[in-house]
């Protein structure tokens, strides 16, 4: 299987979520702070600047670094906006898989993948319910198939 | 089966998670209090009070509407969550250990706990706790045994005797877990129903103490008999959760039974069973007597659980039970075992604390005379466990050592206290590893340290072995270019 992007709708997820976590931010630097004072203007200006970092550069690079393959009895995700990380899974190690659906995410069609496997997790964002029923019939061990 | 609610009792356990809710009616009392506010002001805005409270029922009752589960033939479903839903399967292949517990706060109700674990998530959670009706409960556990025993087998029962119930119960008891649970015990029922009550008890035990004290100082009865009432606490806690014990094989599924006041029922997979622990205290050798634990992801994870599968008899018996209801699982004798000239290496921990102990309690009882009765007391019940330790030091020196047959290795190592059999099958060891020190060099000798599969590894460690027997033993010996013991 080769390499896969989580789904397009993700990033949008994302940022509509730092949108939501930008205002309340604002609105709480505005109740505490005077508004127009030079703290006030400190603050929102490392704000802005932390909104247009996250939005132009953090996610699209996340989003765009966020693959997956599943096959040849192993699953790899590759992601990492700094630093460069790979997590695999053997499939055989995996017990279970959980799926999390946020209001958010329930609207757009996406949900949250966690591999619970022997010796750790792994945590999938962004999954169409789709690719998600396609990796549910892949990860799921066959009836036959055996922890190691 | 159909998706099903969970039992109605479990609307309890959510009214609890949602108690903090309590907090905004409390605040509110507060700050009419505070501020000098009148009666009639602080009734007025009783409409908060009682939508804090609705609302606390309501979201538990709520999070127990979209909480469902459906038992298919490939396992359970579960679906969670009022606005952050949560799905997830549990492959019944998947699952080691399914328990079904019925404390006896639940029996009025009809209701139980159906506990499923895997080799996945923590130590200390298990993945899935649902409270059930008995009856859905007994259905799901009743499928996986049917599953689990396709393909006929012939049933294989064990009802051990009361005796060695009881003998099993002595050995897990502990008097510091009984001491902790009465200290605990004490103080919240102190801060509870108020310090009168505690004062009381402290005072009936302080009268008690003096009035059975057989000339000994009070100190000293005190906590002579504070150790003895923690034993016997633990120890009656321990029988009421084994008696009535019973364990069944068939097929791939072993299912165990025990406990008077809180029923528990589990069912473990034969090939999940991690190793065989074969334990036995010093008392327990003097004895004779051996108790079997096995180690499955699962089963005895919680508190309360149980771990043994045979609770206590002879060598012959208890070799015969184990090839009766796990035959997979074979006992070898020692075929490498350490050497005469390494008794040092088993002795040394344990003859420190023999020497030390002995000679601060001389000094103690020389510098302070007004105090030497209670310090000889001490002193002499601090000897007990370090003497006991060197014993079982000493026993594992002559008893200690590794052999295999087939696929199943069986270790003999003491740990803490404890002397064990651990009969291990390869296909649940996680990694070898052989340790020399600068020493063990001179004459190649090595300890072995043994991790086995499960949530988080347990490790087995055996000392001073032969390095060449302990890899020819384990049959870790150079294979495809790849030094598998280093």
């Amino acid at each position: 299987m080769e390499p896969k992007h989580v789904s397009p709708k993700a990033l949008l997820l994302w940022r509509i979520r730092l949108c939501a976590a930008a205002l309340l931010l604002s609105f709480l630097t505005s109740l505490t702070l005077a508004v127009f004072s030079l703290p006030w203007w400190v603050c929102s200006g490392a704000l802005a600047a932390a909104f247009l970092f996250f939005y132009c550069f953090y996610y699209p690079i996340k989003y765009k670094k966020l693959t997956y393959a599943a096959g040849r009895g192993i699953l790899v995700l590759h992601g990492g906006v700094f630093y460069r990380r790979r997590r695999s899974i053997a499939l055989s190690n995996i017990q279970y898989l959980s799926l999390f659906e946020t209001p958010l995410s329930r609207l757009l069609g996406l949900g949250d993948l966690m591999v619970h496997a022997a010796g750790g997790t792994l945590y999938l964002p962004g999954l169409d319910k789709q690719t998600f029923a396609l990796l549910e019939k892949v990860l799921s061990p066959g009836e036959g198939e055996e922890r190691p | 089966m159909k998706k099903q609610r969970t039992h109605p009792i479990m609307l309890v356990q959510f009214v609890w998670r949602f108690l903090f809710l309590l907090i905004l009616p409390v605040l509110r009392g507060f700050w009419a209090a505070a501020s000098g506010g009148s009666l009639s002001g602080w009734l007025s805005g009783a409409w908060m009070d009682l939508l804090s409270v609705f609302s606390i029922f309501a979201l538990a009752f709520l999070q127990w509407w979209c909480l469902t589960y459906q038992a298919t033939a490939e396992g359970l479903l579960v679906e969670s969550g009022v606005f952050f839903r949560r799905s997830f399967q549990i492959p019944n292949r998947r699952v080691t250990t399914l328990a079904v517990v019925r404390p006896f706060y639940l029996k009025p109700f009809g209701a139980v706990y159906l506990r499923a674990d895997t080799l996945a998530g923590g130590v200390e959670r298990t993945d899935l706790t649902l409270t059930l009706s008995r009856k859905k409960a007994r259905e799901i556990l009743e499928e996986r045994q049917e599953n689990l025993c396709r393909g006929g087998w012939t049933e294989r029962t064990l009802h051990p005797g009361k005796a060695s119930i009881a003998f099993l119960s002595a050995a897990l008891s502990s008097s510091l877990a009984g001491v902790v649970f009465f200290a605990t015990f004490i103080s919240q029922a102190g801060s509870l129903l108020g310090e009168e009550f505690s004062d009381r008890i402290y005072g009936t035990f302080e009268r008690f103490t003096k009035a059975m004290a057989w000339g000994l100082p009070p100190a000293t009865a005190a906590l002579a008999y504070l150790l003895l009432f923690g034993w016997l606490f633990t120890f009656v806690r321990n029988l009421v959760r084994h008696i009535p014990f019973q364990v069944s094989r068939a097929k791939d599924a072993l299912s165990i039974r025990g406990g008077c006041i809180t029923d528990r029922v589990y069912s473990v997979r034969v090939r999940d069973i991690n190793f065989v622990d074969i334990r036995q205290t010093v008392l327990a050798r003097m004895l004779r007597l051996h108790s079997a634990f096995i180690h499955a992801v699962g089963y005895g994870k919680a508190k309360d659980d149980v771990s043994a599968v045979i609770p206590a008899c002879r060598r012959p018996e208890m070799l015969r039970q184990l090839r009766m209801i796990l035959p997979e699982f074979t006992l070898t004798p020692r075929q490498a075992k350490p050497n005469f000239g390494a008794w040092m290496r088993f002795v040394m921990d344990a003859l420190w604390p023999c020497l030390l102990l002995p000679a601060a309690t001389w000094a103690l009882a020389a510098w302070f005379p007004s105090w030497r009765d209670f310090a000889l007391f001490t002193g002499v019940m601090a000897c007990v466990p370090a003497y006991w330790f060197l014993t079982v030091r000493l026993i594992d020196f002559a008893t200690s050592g590794i052999g295999r047959t087939g696929d199943c290795y069986t270790l003999r190592y003491s740990s803490g206290y404890s002397l064990h059999t651990v009969v291990l099958p390869k296909s649940h060891v996680a990694r070898i590893l052989l340790r020399q020190s600068p020493i063990q060099m001179l004459d190649d000798r090595c300890d072995i340290k043994i991790y086995s599969t499960a949530e988080n590894h347990r490790v087995h460690h055996i000392r001073n072995i032969d390095r060449k027997e302990a890899i020819a033993v384990l049959d870790i010996d150079w294979k495809d270019g790849e030094d598998k013991t280093r």
